[in-house]
């Protein structure tokens, strides 16, 4: 997942690249909005009697998403936002269609959320909140976990970013000087030296 | 900042509703799965990764065997989740060659010949394997010969 503090950038990118077809945006995507989504549109209704209902209101709102991309406009809006309103509308639709009754939603921030075009403190709140630090997906963390050689990480890092350009890891590495295909021979090398590491590593790691 | 192990669980439903997707890994690991009858832990021992690497791999999309890129596409979720490429090829092309199989038109109307106490999907399965594949224990793969150090 690519280190970023601007969250709407990020999103942005991303999206780009899921409308593209690449094979890996779908992944970094979820791993870099679905958690913050979730946790917010949870605490947004975390007084419900059935708090089962937000999460499955979540993730549909997210999978329909990833399924129709191309319904997200990033002229009109942030994909964070995007995403907390159609879970949010998945929520309330839910609890309309259920018998639940609406005592515990306040109506004056229903009409707040609905009107898109309006600014939103809440929907400024969460990305304000998303921002305050750089998304790092459970598998990379694990990753550093495990990887503590710093030149190791960092060719883990540009890995796990789905970076191709051999470039890239030579200079991490410091083999700019030599040939390209030497270079690649190297990388590749390096590439399966950190694999087979992990695997060792695997073996002693117990599931909690 | 987040628990690690809250998001993953997030994540983890997510590949769940994905498995139904066949656009996606989790598709893919849901069938391999069925096939080979494992479950979650099974197929990160065969793998040998982390559940955080798999959950990863689960939420990208597959890549298409008929598509001149295959090995690149895999070589690039290889390098995306750490997890060796050749097992990744070998989970894929199992999945993709049975349900081939399986659509054919005998396998999906056999012939009454289970006097003979054969399973038709079995015999294919066995055949494929053969042909193609690289058994789990044979140590053909790197992959293979750390799962059979443990």
């Amino acid at each position: 997942m690519a280190e970023s503090s601007n969250l709407k950038e990020l999103g942005e990118a991303l999206h780009s690249r899921l409308i593209a077809g690449d094979k890996l945006a779908s992944a970094e995507l979820s791993e870099t909005f679905f958690p913050i989504l979730s946790k917010a549109v949870e605490r947004r209704f975390h007084n419900l009697p059935d708090p089962h209902l937000v999460t499955v209101a979540a993730e549909e709102g997210f999978l329909r998403y990833l399924q129709q991309p191309d319904k997200f406009d990033p002229q009109k809006s942030s994909l964070i936002a995007y995403l907390y309103l159609a879970a949010w509308r998945n929520v309330i639709d839910k609890l309309r269609a259920s018998t639940e009754t609406f005592v515990e939603l306040d109506s004056t921030k229903t009409e707040h959320i609905v009107d898109e075009g309006a600014y939103n403190p809440e929907l400024k709140l969460i990305e304000e909140e998303a921002a305050q630090f750089a998304p790092t997906s459970p598998a990379m963390q694990r990753m550093f976990a495990v990887v503590t050689d710093p030149v190791d990480r960092k060719l883990v890092r540009l890995m796990m970013d789905g970076v191709r350009d051999t470039r890239e890891y030579a200079e991490v590495m410091g083999i700019q000087d030599l040939s390209f295909d030497d270079q690649q021979a190297k990388v590749k090398q390096h590439k399966d030296r950190i694999k087979t590491a992990l695997r060792r590593n695997l073996k002693d790691w117990e599931p909690k | 900042m987040q628990s690690e192990a809250t998001d993953s669980g997030l994540l983890a439903r997510l590949v769940q509703r994905l498995a139904n997707d066949t656009t996606y890994m989790a598709h893919v690991f849901a069938l391999y799965k069925s096939q080979e009858g494992f479950d979650d832990a099974d197929l990160a021992t065969y793998l040998n990764a982390f559940p955080e690497q798999i959950i990863r791999l689960a939420l990208c999309k597959r890549p298409e065997p008929d598509a001149p890129d295959f090995a690149d596409q895999i070589r690039l979720l290889g390098d995306f989740t750490l997890i060796d490429e050749a097992l990744l090829a070998h989970v894929i092309r199992q999945v993709d060659s049975l349900t081939h199989l399986s659509q054919s038109p005998m396998l999906a109307d056999p012939a009454p010949n289970t006097v003979l106490g054969f399973k038709p999907f079995e015999g294919t399965l066995a055949a494929a394997r053969d042909r193609d594949e690289i058994p789990k224990d044979s140590g053909d793969t790197e992959g293979s010969n750390e799962k059979k150090e443990k």
